[in-house]
């Protein structure tokens, strides 16, 4: 036994040997070619919504449905298509790398036909989007509160309610404005009731939403009203260049916080105020410990996204010269979505740090608008709908080139729309009957496979 | 060669080396995880180069393994069938024509001594009734039961109660009793014994008994030998050439209470066989593990086993192999002893009794410094036995505490945390497929195990349905999270223990012959 042990070790210490430098070669890409030896090979990773589809490259059917990976293949162009009965086949020309990998993740197959419905037989006005679980939509029909309906976008159903009873104080009041902020559930409505200005602090999370008239707290007309995504206490009011906190819950009033102030932000516990000189102040909901600050980047995009007011002083930090007419954060660290007048970029800041004089790199992937309003992230950060100038538009953030534009619907020039990743469908007041409706943008909800770490970050940014 | 295997009263100089040598496992295993999770995460083109290297290393000596677990089974199989008796007589003729060694099996003596602390007369009641029912004559068996002075009452009792019973079956069976804190002793299962082979010696010496005639076997309480054991001990002993520089290892099984303990221990404890049944087959690399055998003379020559260390079965081998120069060998025998699987009355308590039984086992690397100090002292062992020995001993500690975390976790560091440049290679893609590929092949082994394991199960205490042995297998499935839990983070925890100098203290066993109430 133990001189077999020995010619067994042997043999398995040769095998090991002449196997191992293989296999950690193959791990890096080489195959090996009958006239060339070692060739350095790439890879495609393709992943498709909906899943399941077929991938076709160079003419040849790969062995698995998307999500798949194809190896080994020579560095240079190569033709893919992604089929799907009932899709519009896309088809693209991906450039491949030794030792790398293209990844083509998510890929949106745009149906043959857009899927929709209309959700109410009557005509609307107004349409704001409400975050929250499961989202909303304040539509109206009016100018008045009793026309202000609330649509609970939850998976299947959408839930209409009237926003106020019909025994409601309110009723008849005219509806004078709304207060949102990004990401949050709770809205302020401005109506005017009996010719005098009121002010509702409103949580629709209940069945019958709850409304609380903060007028009494506000001195006069305020700028701006905003508040922590999910904070339902304090609120801040920008009234003329005061700020002022509201504590609605002891009903309290914090007067001055703040002053000489254009426009205002909150987060992370801390208000932010634009000062005329284009310097941010930063301090406590106290108004204490006040100190100018140049936020980290990705800091003031959330800012600008929650306040377009910042907008500029945040393309100012990021050195990009454009009118930016919005922006908004993607899931994917670094990365942002912001939108000019003619043009629509992904802002990778990546690489830039808060004392960085160097530009952020933007890279415009679509320059051919005629008056962009509107951008959302779709499908994960790959791909793009806009709203421009009465077209819906859907584009792929990776085009190799070889951009896909391709429209959604039309909408009227000033109807807002509304995009929510997390049922992939798309919000709109159809132009000719004004009805609202919904297009299924993302057939499913897309799984992220890669990399995992940035998975794993989208999932605590959700959460 | 005269060297004290302690680590006690030491010169300066020895102290200081003791130490270093005494940090070295545990830091070459924390280095070793510390560097791939660091690789994996700054470095994952690198840490993926050695985790497929590493992986395929596994691979093929898990193949490697696999194979010769099989090779022993069969043998464990064909050996069982052995008459050792007509095979004894065999040699007694044999040597009765030609005059030379071995002595005659009749003037064989066996001496038996049973450590007993805690254990009562459930665990060694069995235990002295497997010595009694030997298929080779009881009255060349002398029996010892080395009691400790602090066990309880009830204890001493049923070591009392079981001696009467058995004593006229054997040439002697009597008590003796080790008493606490004698000074230079640790509480200790070596101290134990150690005092007990003392008094054997004694009573030995009065008997004018030569002690090259002599064979001591030294089992842990539970352990139930199999019926051939002594015929089989007695061959052996009477056909090594070198018979007084031999131990005498047998196959370690636990089958006295495998059908009342949860699925994960019996499934470590399997492993604890396969992997002595792998072990059989060098013995040129054999270490003495948990029950042996051994020339009494020899263990009076080398002074004993060491009353200050935990891992007494195995530094008993290093002992002897560096008092005789390199001349001390041990053979595998092919029949078992059967011993307790750690169990406890709940599921958690055995969970934690398992783990501090795999964490005494892997004290065993207190070994590694004195082997190494007894190795720079020695001018008789060859250079070469020096490096194998050395090299087996801190890689078997190291591959320990280290493959499982390596396989089951830091393995995927690199793709859990990869960056964009990593995963925009072709690495990150081929990294999990490559993983996959070998895992599969593994799984091969795990198959082959699974159908020894149930071919090794005691089959007299079968009485369960084919779905119970359908689960038993299943249980296998359990091997990647108790090599993590069980296995490596013991040994880690034990060698950390002595890096850090906070050496572990002797802790017996929790053993069970029922099952756990509802």
């Amino acid at each position: 036994m133990p001189l077999l042990r020995k010619v067994v070790f042997y043999i398995f210490l040769a095998v090991y040997g002449v196997v191992c430098p293989l296999l950690i070669l193959r791990m890096l890409g080489f195959v090996v070619a009958p006239r060339t030896g070692f060739v350095k090979t790439g890879l495609i990773y393709v992943s498709a919504n909906p899943p399941n589809a077929r991938v076709i490259i160079d003419g040849v059917a790969a062995h698995e449905t998307a999500p798949t990976v194809i190896r080994d293949l020579t560095p240079g162009e190569h033709d893919i298509t992604i089929n799907v009965q009932g899709y519009v086949p896309w088809h693209k020309k991906v450039p491949v790398t030794g030792n790398k990998a293209t990844a083509l993740d998510n890929v949106l197959l745009v149906p043959a036909a857009w899927k929709t419905r209309t959700l109410t037989d009557t005509d609307f006005n107004t349409l704001i989007a409400l975050a929250g679980n499961p989202p909303s939509l304040i539509v109206g029909r009016g100018n008045t509160v009793d026309d202000i309906v609330l649509m609970r976008l939850n998976k299947n159903i959408e839930e209409e309610d009237t926003l106020f009873p019909a025994q409601s104080i309110y009723k008849g009041a005219r509806v004078a404005g709304y207060f949102t902020v990004d990401k949050s559930p709770f809205f302020v409505i401005h109506i005017v009731d009996d010719n005098k200005d009121k002010y509702l602090w409103v949580d629709p999370r209940e069945k019958q939403p709850r409304a609380e008239d903060i007028t009494e707290l506000l001195i006069g007309e305020p700028k701006q009203l905003i508040w922590e995504a999910s904070d339902e206490k304090n609120v801040f009011a920008l009234q003329g260049t005061t700020v002022n906190r509201l504590n609605i819950k002891s009903r309290a009033i914090y007067p001055g916080i703040m002053e000489n102030t254009q426009a205002l932000g909150v987060m992370g516990n801390a208000v932010f105020g634009l000062m005329p000189d284009g310097s941010i102040i930063h301090c406590d909901y106290d108004g204490q410990n006040k100190k100018t600050t140049v936020p980290q980047t990705k800091d003031l995009i959330v800012l600008a996204a929650q306040n377009p007011d910042f907008l500029s002083a945040a393309m100012r930090h990021l050195g990009i010269t454009a009118d930016a007419r919005g922006i908004t954060p993607g899931h994917e660290r670094s990365l942002a979505l912001i939108w000019t007048k003619n043009h629509v970029g992904i802002l990778d800041y990546s690489q830039q740090t808060s004392t960085d004089e160097r530009p952020a790199s933007v890279q415009w992937i679509y320059s051919r608008g005629q008056n962009i309003a509107q951008a959302f992230w779709v499908n994960n950060d790959n791909n793009i709908l806009m709203r421009d100038n009465g077209n819906i538009l859907l584009l792929d953030k990776e085009n190799f080139g070889q951009p896909r534009l391709t429209q959604v619907a039309e909408v009227d020039g000033e109807g807002m729309v509304y995009y929510t990743d997390k049922t992939g469908q798309l919000y709109y007041l159809t132009p000719a009957t004004r009805r609202l409706s919904w297009i299924q943008i993302v057939p499913h909800k897309p799984f992220i496979p890669t990399p995992i770490a940035d998975s794993l970050l989208i999932k605590e940014l959700e959460h | 060669m005269d060297f004290h295997y302690s680590k006690q009263h030491l010169t300066p100089g020895e102290a200081r080396l003791q130490r270093r040598l005494e940090i070295l496992p545990g830091a070459v295993s924390w280095a070793s995880l510390v560097t791939l999770v660091l690789l994996s995460i700054f470095l994952p083109f690198t840490a993926a180069i050695f985790i497929v290297a590493f992986y395929l290393c596994w691979l093929l000596r898990l193949l490697y393994m696999t194979l010769f677990l099989v090779l022993s089974t069969i043998r464990l199989d064909i050996e069982k069938k052995t008459d050792w008796r007509t095979r004894i007589a065999g040699i007694d003729a044999l040597t009765a024509h030609n005059g030379q060694t071995p002595p005659a099996s009749k003037d064989i003596l066996h001496l038996v001594i049973f450590p007993v602390v805690k254990e009562g007369a459930d665990i060694i009641g069995p235990a002295l009734e497997a010595v009694a029912r030997q298929n080779f004559p009881t009255r060349q068996i002398m029996v010892i039961f080395a009691l400790e002075e602090r066990a309880e009452s009830t204890v001493k009792q049923d070591v009392s109660a079981v001696t009467q019973k058995y004593a006229a079956h054997f040439k002697d069976c009597f008590t003796v009793m080790h008493p606490s804190g004698i000074p230079g002793e640790a509480k200790v299962k070596g101290a134990n014994v150690t005092w007990a082979a003392k008094a054997a010696a004694e009573r030995l010496r009065q008997n004018n008994i030569p002690f090259e005639h002599v064979i001591v076997s030294c089992f842990d309480a539970d352990t139930v030998v199999d019926q051939n054991y002594f015929a089989c001990l007695t061959c052996h002993f009477m056909v090594e050439p070198d018979r007084l520089r031999a131990s005498f290892q047998p196959i370690p099984v636990f089958h006295n209470n495998i059908w009342h303990v949860p699925g994960f221990a019996r499934v470590i404890e399997t492993g604890s066989s396969f992997c002595q049944l792998v072990e059989a087959t060098n013995p040129e690399k054999l270490v003495t593990f948990s029950s042996h055998s051994m020339s009494f003379q020899a263990l009076v020559e080398v002074g004993y086993w060491p009353v200050d260390m935990i891992s007494d079965d195995s530094a008993i081998f290093w002992k002897c192999y560096i008092h005789y120069g390199g001349k001390y060998r041990v053979v595998p025998m092919y029949t078992t002893v059967s011993m307790d699987v750690a169990s406890s009355d709940t599921w958690w308590r055995t969970v934690k009794s398992v783990y501090k039984q795999k964490r005494r086992w892997a004290w065993g690397v207190e070994n590694f410094p004195l082997v190494m100090r007894g190795f720079l002292r020695s001018k008789e062992i060859p250079l070469y036995q020096k490096i194998r020995h050395g090299f087996k001993l801190f890689e078997g500690h190291l591959s320990w505490a280290t493959w499982a975390f390596i396989l089951s976790i830091i393995g995927w560091l690199p793709v859990v945390f990869a960056r964009k440049e990593f995963a925009a290679s072709v690495v990150y893609y081929n990294i999990p497929e490559i993983a996959n590929t070998i895992f599969n092949l593994g799984f091969l082994c795990l198959a082959i195990c699974i159908v020894l394991s149930m071919a090794l199960l005691p089959k007299a205490n079968v009485r369960f349905s084919r779905l119970k042995k359908a689960g038993l297998a299943l249980e296998w499935l359990l091997v990647p999270v108790s090599m993590v839990f069980l296995s490596a983070l013991p040994a880690l925890d034990a060698q950390t223990r002595l890096m850090m100098g906070r050496y572990l203290e002797f802790w017996v066993t929790d053993k069970r012959r029922t099952p756990p109430p509802p």
